[in-house]
């Protein structure tokens, strides 16, 4: 969400309202990202734009400077989904992947903490004007400060109104399903960042940096870990590039599963 | 690798390398197609000033054997070119780059140079570091009292056209309902711009969030604004903050919420569920203290749903938070068989 800057995703709400009628739709909300990259910056790890200019070096003060041109974004997609979804069926927004990289020392104008908070409660603000029932997920860095994610996001998750979210999400894909690190190269791992916000986990898997696909993670087909990560909060699994009979490896291995401590 | 077959590797390498040059050293010369070189690939303007605009001459270069056409030079925002169309093989010209910064700090935006050039296209930067035009001394109102203090803030607005500036409040309507007004103070001096006072008034407890934003009268910028979060304590503790209902699980099929509060002769006044399919009951730990479950109304959910949400209301005699809504999430497929069986 966000790719323009005004509605353009109709086509969630035929799905929803048509084929995928009685399942609840997951929106990735880039808005500010996206709004940075129209003014020519590219993701982090890609150098197509030219020499750092890159939301690790630039979004912050794109963000900062352009946050009223932001929220009317924001407004014109909960005005939109307001319009073809309603206001009373439950719609989930997954706020902002990598939220946390406007805080870097990278930025030309690093948000502060406070500002980083300040300005996602006001995103989630814009779409609660419009979806009194929307419910709202929070990104997840494992790297976050302190000791790359050695307090499971105590400290930065300590920045923010957390009663805004129903659930934290990991973002980038290559979480690990056989593994109690969301990812090996960094501390935080799967159960501290749940026992730190109380969240249930969205978890993402299949694609690496700048969105490119990673292919079908058969761990998570794993029952023996899909349980380990279940018990430690996760609910929810995406693979971006699914095998074509993921439905029946689902189908398959669903009587190995426990009952999660959230149900999804 | 055995030793002699690690030679022979070795030796063909070199084979290759000796052939390459030499390949390389009979076609010195301009290639045969066109070649866009460019002197530098990124270029700073030095200081510039938010919305004003800086122009420079950027020399292009065609090395190759052939007219260099360039079709198109695409630029962000900020700044503009006009393509210069063909230049002869050996020819060199300058275009102009104007640029207009629309933000303040540290100023970038790309040149995308689109020609029939084997490496088109070819990327331009241009940088600067700009200076505000006219802008809030603060990057942000952080304000945490306690319920019933007040405070008054004052903010300096700065930048090139402070002076010009004639600020002026826009409807407050939002900001009165979190405990907030705006008003300006005339300068104190030639020296000094007009300065901005805010009063946070704790009226009630929570987190507030929002922009505070002025009309500056000037064509540009037209508003200047800073982002507020207003922090208000209050006695009330209510957990937890999302009520999580496991359809699945018939141990978890209602979940508790604990009410607490410091204030005297504290009670409940009334409990709700305000949306939704849910019921709630509630009993009383201690004075300070009570309890509310919650659970999903499952013979009112139609069979096959995923997910319901509703809203639990609190009224309590706190004067704080004399109201709190708590959001619920009930997950899990609704099968009645199953909840029949249970």
């Amino acid at each position: 969400m966000g790719y323009q800057s005004t509605f353009d995703q109709t086509y969630v709400c035929n799905d929803v309202n048509g084929t995928l009628s009685g399942k609840v739709p997951i929106v990735v909300s880039y808005v500010a990202a996206f709004y940075s990259k129209r003014l020519g910056r590219c993701d982090c790890n890609v150098n197509s734009c030219g020499a750092n200019n890159n939301l690790c070096v630039h979004g912050a003060n794109d963000i900062k400077q352009g946050i009223n041109q932001i929220l009317d974004i924001y407004r014109s997609y909960a005005q939109g989904y307001a319009n073809c979804f309603g206001t009373t069926k439950p719609i989930i927004f997954e706020m902002e992947p990598d939220w946390y990289q406007y805080t870097y020392s990278s930025q030309t104008s690093p948000m502060t903490n406070a500002q980083a908070a300040n300005f996602m409660s006001q995103f989630v603000g814009a779409i609660k004007q419009y979806l009194p029932n929307a419910r709202f997920s929070m990104d997840i860095s494992p790297w976050v400060a302190p000791n790359n994610g050695g307090d499971h996001g105590q400290s930065w998750y300590g920045n923010f109104d957390m009663s805004l979210f129903s659930f934290i999400n990991t973002s980038g894909g290559s979480t690990e399903a056989a593994n109690t690190r969301i990812r090996q190269e960094n501390n935080m791992t799967w159960a501290g960042v749940n026992q730190v916000t109380g969240k249930p986990i969205l978890a993402d898997t299949g694609y690496g940096a700048n969105g490119v696909s990673a292919g079908h993670d058969n761990n998570w087909d794993n029952p023996t870990y899909i349980n380990a990560r279940m018990n430690d909060g996760v609910v929810s699994i995406s693979q971006y590039n699914p095998n074509s009979n993921w439905g029946t490896t689902i189908s398959s291995i669903r009587g190995q599963l426990n009952t999660p401590r959230y149900c999804p | 690798v055995s030793a002699p077959v690690f030679c022979c590797f070795l030796l063909l390498l070199c084979v290759n390398c000796r052939s390459h040059n030499s390949t390389e050293e009979r076609k010195a010369g301009p290639p045969e197609g066109a070649r866009l070189s460019l002197e530098r690939t990124e270029y700073h303007l030095g200081q510039a000033v938010q919305f004003e605009e800086v122009a420079i001459q950027v020399p292009l270069e065609n090395t190759g054997g052939r007219a260099l056409s360039i079709s198109s030079i695409e630029a962000g925002h900020n700044c503009r070119a006009a393509p210069p169309g063909t230049i002869e093989p050996g020819a060199r010209i300058f275009v102009e780059v104007t640029c207009r910064p629309l933000t303040y700090g540290t100023f970038a935006d790309r040149l995308r140079l689109k020609t029939n050039s084997t490496d088109s296209p070819a990327i331009l930067m241009i940088t600067a570091d700009v200076t505000p035009a006219l802008r809030l001394e603060r990057d942000i109102l952080d304000v945490t009292l306690s319920h019933g203090e007040k405070r008054t803030e004052v903010l300096g607005v700065v930048g090139k056209s402070a002076h010009d500036a004639k600020l002026r409040v826009p409807d407050q309507a939002i900001l009165r309902e979190h405990g907030l007004t705006l008003s300006i103070s005339p300068a104190k001096s030639r020296d000094h711009s007009a300065y901005v006072e805010a009063h946070f008034e704790a009226l009630r407890a929570g987190v507030f969030t929002g922009n505070l934003t002025l009309e500056t009268g000037l064509t540009e910028p037209s508003e200047i604004s800073i982002p507020y979060t207003f922090t208000v304590r209050g006695t009330l503790s209510v957990t937890p903050d999302t009520l999580y209902i496991n359809v699945r699980d018939p141990t978890r099929s209602e979940v508790q919420v604990d009410i607490k509060s410091t204030a005297p002769a504290f009670s409940i006044k009334k409990l709700s569920v305000t949306e939704g399919l849910f019921a709630v009951r509630s009993e009383r730990i201690s004075a300070q203290h009570h309890r509310a479950y919650v659970r999903l109304l499952v013979d009112q959910v139609p069979e096959g749903v995923t997910g319901s949400v509703g809203r639990l209301s609190i009224q309590t005699t706190d004067a704080t938070e004399p109201e709190k809504t708590l959001p619920i999430m009930a997950m899990g497929k609704v099968r009645h068989e199953l909840s029949a069986a249970q």
